[in-house]
């Protein structure tokens, strides 16, 4: 994973923070043949991307230009790793052995009352 | 009929029972306070079970759950006329939010720009910190966050648009970011710019 970050972020990214991802001035030829949303534009949808909410086109333009963003590259992690800080939280809190069977118990009394 | 009611009493046990965990947690962060978490979820299964012909099979049933407890909660907290708790729904125009939200990711930038800082908070920390959120806020970023539901199951659990889950789930991030972010800052998982 590190060896494939590490070549994004050599080969892929515009080296300008806060500035606009690959637009096809510049970079490979295949890479020329990609229209290239904005850093702005793509950050606006990066929480829908990572939630799994986008699709069609839009998914794909915040794709495309993730992976060869330099600039929105530590963006991208920074939302992850806090994303996965909050799922890890949540094993914390389960329904008690005492709290089951007190539901249960109220529901074959509700179903007895039928 | 008794072959109906075991019948119910069948699929309600494979379907809803196995939710009895997330929605304990949802209770606890609606209410704050274990107890009233408990009697939210009795009640919550209490009537979706009674209710349980209206619940369409192949449909989500947690998020059905989650409706119900909500709204559960709701009437509860009307009965007893906290006013103090009712939702503040003009949050969003509440400018000392501004502030609350500046980016983390900008202030962090310079000493930890990838956000490692977040792998050291501990849970019990995280969970403080989820329940200091404004409830609008908190609520949205527990169902998305914490219990894995879409904007459009979450739009459906808290009745409001789909729009309105997107802006509450960016300022409710970005509040609990800044609140992890000075935790960390206070136990020295990271340093301010410049501090070094």
């Amino acid at each position: 994973m590190a060896f494939f970050d590490s070549l994004k972020r050599l080969f892929g990214g515009t080296g300008q923070t806060g500035g606009t991802a690959p637009s096809g001035s510049s970079g490979s030829p295949s890479e020329t043949a990609v229209a290239m949303i904005p850093c702005d534009e793509a950050s606006g949808r990066l929480f829908e991307y990572l939630d799994g909410e986008l699709d069609g086109i839009s998914k794909e333009e915040v794709r495309r230009h993730l992976e060869v963003c330099e600039a929105c590259y530590p963006r991208v992690q920074f939302e992850k790793h806090f994303m996965e800080a909050l799922r890890r939280s949540q094993n914390g809190g389960r329904a008690s052995e005492s709290l089951r069977e007190r539901v249960l118990q109220s529901l074959a009394q509700d179903e007895g009352l039928d | 009929m008794p072959g109906d009611r075991n019948a119910r009493g069948a699929s309600f046990s494979e379907e809803a029972i196995p939710h009895m965990d997330a929605v304990y947690r949802f209770a606890l962060r609606l209410s704050g306070s274990r107890d009233e978490a408990e009697d939210l979820v009795q009640d919550t299964y209490l009537r979706a079970y009674r209710a349980w012909e209206q619940y369409l099979p192949g449909t989500r049933c947690k998020s059905w759950l989650f409706t119900i407890c909500r709204n559960v909660f709701l009437r509860r907290r009307e009965r007893s006329q906290r006013h103090d708790a009712i939702l503040l729904e003009t949050a969003h125009d509440d400018p000392r939010a501004t502030s609350r939200e500046a980016s983390v990711f900008a202030a962090s930038r310079d000493e930890d720009p990838e956000g490692e800082f977040f792998r050291s908070i501990v849970d019990d920390q995280i969970f403080t910190a989820i329940e200091k959120l404004p409830e609008e806020y908190r609520l949205v970023v527990v169902l998305s966050d914490l219990e894995d539901l879409s904007y459009g199951e979450i739009a459906e659990v808290m009745e409001i648009p789909v729009g309105t889950v997107k802006s509450r789930l960016f300022r409710g991030r970005r509040q609990l970011q800044r609140q992890l972010y000075d935790y960390a800052l206070e136990m020295g998982y990271i340093s301010k710019g410049g501090d070094n």
